[in-house]
């Protein structure tokens, strides 16, 4: 219980961190979670699934760090001292919810269950504050990784872990080539001003 | 053997792929032959199967446990329906492919069409060897899906890109209630298994609920009515597409559901699938002998074909057995027609019964074939065709509820009219004197030959040696009890639970009805194959007879007295269709505004609807 109360606390940690700091240092903190998730796999003695999460894991943080050197990174949509805010108040509410809907969580995976929907929380938090593709994109792989976790709640879904990383890598590619189009074409990948700029 | 299940399944699905990456580079012949030994291996699975089948076989790939609900993600069975339809898929899916290396070699874009060849027959694998309800959904969309990308292959042309939108439609939008379908299942058996749905002891409502969206998604797929329109505008694909849709995959999709909830299907249940399988067959068969398009003709006798095969499952457990013996027949002979009518279409470049006659001169074999699956469709002895119809007869005389024998008269007309357009068909291309314009026209190579004799020879041994088919399909769950040592020998058959006189009052009207088919036809037309057609003359292009009928002396009799039903066509959905398809541009019109591009404003929106979706499910206490 103590183990999972660990991790679950790096993962709030580092989806906080994906809130705060820029595109590339974010794919950072995505890295730093997905290693949290892999490590959470490996004391549950998934260990073919920990394997495919640490391998195919660390790629899309890599394909954001390599897209974000050739482009000129965009501003967050508030500012730091909102975004501390934004995330107590996120963390808050999504206890809160999580435990008003804790009746319909497995009885075996109650705990699991909290951190998970606060991970939600934060996912929501992550794209909504943000103006970047890659915060987006952030957000969305967040979303990924709590299905990871709920299919490490199955047996025999080492398949599904590997067909779901498949798709993680692929999608990081088509955003990360589309980030790189809309600067070429736009110089920015600022959603709002590529907004405007599309007319 | 469990391993050997998924490999049959997923060996097209994963080899599709490759097939579709390497033809974005190349558009070489060799991803026909790749594809040919992919579909080849997986035709080498499910013979295994059949030879080595000693009892069900389940296996569970990945399943998940979300309290109280336990999901089996990917699982799977094979008992001797899915036998049956797996070894007809896979056969029909190698042939098609093999005859595709021909008929498609000089085309473009050769890797897409291999890749949704090879994955429509995957999906239609998975669909039958599904065992539970959401990888039969799984199976049923990627069906359709391929259907609707094939339809449209040839998409730079208009026509054939708003058929394949139509096919979409017409299959896709009424299919989406077999996802209200899973959801029930789900929600009222607590597991998705389809054992578990035929064995638990539902709430009457709640058995009705789940029976009247599973009969809205088969008669959708099956083109029964009122959803048959699609099926003719499918004709819009290459003709190996045609030739797959309508003997193994898509349209028995349907015919594949109705099989497996057969045991749900009792009572009440079986007035519907008699009502809508009869005035389908009827309806469809009225339609076939008033067109003229050789495709066309062929396309309206699947739907009426399929009407035999649900109007049979009305008659209970002999019929299930007359059904899939149909199902079995029809693939192979419609296979067949269709690899023909492609050949023709090969070598004269038209479909048009009155521009063809007199093929046999330049294409012998392909005039053999076509003749011999015109003859298995007719119901002739001893051929597949016939032992299908013969079943449904003898069902239709005795069936499990009392009243339903007056459906054998719409059998009785069905077969009457399909000897008719069949054999017109027949000898409007092949018979007959020679047209001056297809003087130049040749036999069509060797690969599409030898697909199209492989299936006639098959129309044969499935009707002399039916009685092993009829081994394997009465260990369908509900089937009934037919023995027999040959169905050329009538008098050597055993059926359980039918008066004793029905097999042979069932030979008897068969063999009535394709007589009186044969003879109306033959002498109520003259053929258009003369030389100089006085007829098309005198009424010229404005002339009010179709084409393919010119009066001899009086009127053409099967043509006139299906004229009623002429109207009775206008009985579909396609003013819906229509309508919707103008609401949907004018809605789009004004909704684009909200359409900015801005992903992350999109992904607000969604998660407002997933919290307020979490929201309705809470307050109905989950499912």
């Amino acid at each position: 219980m103590d183990q999972i109360i660990i991790f679950g606390i790096f993962m709030i940690v580092f989806t906080s961190l994906i809130v705060i700091l820029n595109d590339r240092l974010s794919a950072l903190s995505f890295l730093g979670l997905n290693l949290t998730i892999v490590a959470l796999l490996y004391t549950e003695s998934d260990l073919i699934s920990a394997a495919i999460k640490a391998i195919l894991g660390f790629f899309p943080p890599a394909i954001i760090v390599v897209a974000t050197r050739r482009i000129k990174l965009a501003r967050p949509a508030v500012g730091k001292a909102v975004a501390f805010i934004g995330i107590a108040v996120t963390v808050a509410l999504s206890y809160a919810v999580a435990y008003a809907i804790r009746g319909v969580f497995p009885e075996d995976r109650l705990l699991e269950s909290y951190f998970l929907i606060i991970l939600f929380g934060m996912s929501i938090l992550i794209i909504v504050s943000q103006t970047s593709i890659f915060k987006f994109l952030l957000g969305v792989l967040v979303l990924e990784n709590i299905g990871t976790l709920i299919l490490s709640w199955g047996y025999n879904s080492t398949v599904l872990t590997l067909i779901e990383e498949v798709f993680v890598v692929l999608i990081a590619l088509t955003f990360a080539v589309i980030a790189l189009l809309d600067f070429k074409e736009y110089a920015t990948i600022d959603e709002k001003e590529l907004t405007r700029l599309r007319g | 053997m469990p391993y050997a299940l998924l490999a049959m399944i997923f060996t097209p699905i994963i080899f599709s792929v490759p097939i579709l990456l390497v033809g974005r580079l190349t558009n070489s012949k060799a991803l026909g032959y790749f594809s040919s030994i992919v579909a080849l291996v997986t035709l080498g699975l499910a013979s295994l199967f059949i030879v080595f089948y000693s009892g069900l076989i389940s296996v569970t790939v990945s399943s998940i446990t979300l309290s109280p609900y336990d999901i089996p993600l990917f699982t799977f069975t094979l008992d001797p329906l899915t036998l049956l339809f797996s070894f007809v898929v896979s056969f029909m899916g190698f042939i098609t492919i093999w005859y595709s290396n021909s008929y498609m070699q000089n085309e473009g874009g050769q890797g897409r069409y291999y890749f949704l060849m090879l994955l429509f027959v995957g999906g239609m694998l998975m669909l039958v060897g599904a065992a539970n309800v959401l990888i039969l959904y799984a199976g049923w969309e990627i069906v359709g899906i391929c259907s609707f990308l094939l339809v449209g292959f040839w998409f730079e042309e208009a026509t054939r890109n708003e058929a394949a939108k139509k096919v979409f439609f017409f299959t896709h939008m009424p299919g989406e209630v077999l996802l209200l379908f899973a959801v029930g299942t789900y929600a009222w058996t607590g597991s998705g298994s389809i054992h578990n749905l035929l064995t638990s002891s539902l709430p009457e409502w709640q058995t009705s609920v789940l029976i009247i969206f599973a009969l809205v998604a088969m008669f959708s797929k099956s083109a029964q009515f009122p959803f048959f329109s699609w099926l003719p505008s499918a004709m819009q694909g290459p003709t190996p597409v045609s030739a797959l849709l309508h003997s193994a995959t898509m349209v028995n999709a349907g015919v594949y559901l109705a099989a497996r909830l057969f045991p749900l299907l009792g009572g009440n249940w079986q007035w519907v699938l008699a009502i809508v399988g009869g005035f389908t067959l009827i309806l469809a068969a009225t339609a076939a002998i008033r067109s003229n398009d050789l495709k066309e003709v062929l396309a309206y006798s699947t739907i009426s074909n399929l009407g035999y095969m649900f109007l049979a499952f009305s008659f209970g457990p002999i019929g299930l057995v007359a059904g899939l013996m149909q199902f079995l027949a029809h693939a192979f002979f419609k296979c067949c027609l269709f690899l023909g009518a492609g050949a023709v279409d090969h070598a004269a470049n038209t479909m048009d019964l009155n521009q063809l006659g007199g093929l046999s001169k330049r294409m012998p074999y392909t005039a053999a074939s076509f003749t011999i699956a015109a003859l298995a469709l007719a119901g002739v002895p001893p051929l597949c065709g016939f032992v299908g119809k013969w079943l449904i007869y003898t069902s239709g005389i005795s069936p499990s509820i009392a009243g339903l024998q007056i459906f054998v008269i719409l059998v009785l007309i069905g077969s009457v009219l399909s000897a008719g357009y069949i054999l017109r068909a027949a000898h409007s291309v092949f018979y007959g004197q020679l047209q001056e314009d297809l003087k130049g026209a040749h036999e069509a190579p060797r690969t599409m030959v030898t697909a199209q004799a492989i299936l006639a020879a098959g129309c044969v041994l499935v009707g002399v040696f039916a009685q092993y088919p009829i081994s394997l399909i009465m260990q369908v769950p509900g089937a009934g009890m037919v023995t027999t040592q040959s169905t050329v020998i009538l008098t050597n058959i055993e059926i359980a639970g039918v008066a004793s006189f029905a097999p042979t009052l069932a030979a008897a009207l068969l063999l009535l009805a394709i007589a009186a088919g044969v003879l109306l036809n033959e002498y109520t037309t003259r053929r258009p194959h003369t030389a100089v057609s006085p007829s098309r003359e005198l009424f010229g292009s404005g002339d009010k007879l179709p084409q393919g009928y010119e009066y001899s002396s009086g009127k053409h009799f099967l043509y006139e007295v299906t004229q009623p039903f002429e109207r009775l066509k206008v009985l579909n959905p396609d003013s819906i269709y229509a309508d919707l398809g103008r609401d949907a541009e004018l809605a789009s019109k004004r909704l684009r505004a909200a359409h900015n591009g801005n992903v992350i404003r999109y992904a607000i929106w969604i998660f407002i609807w997933m919290i307020i979706a979490g929201v309705v499910f809470l307050a109905f206490g989950g499912l």
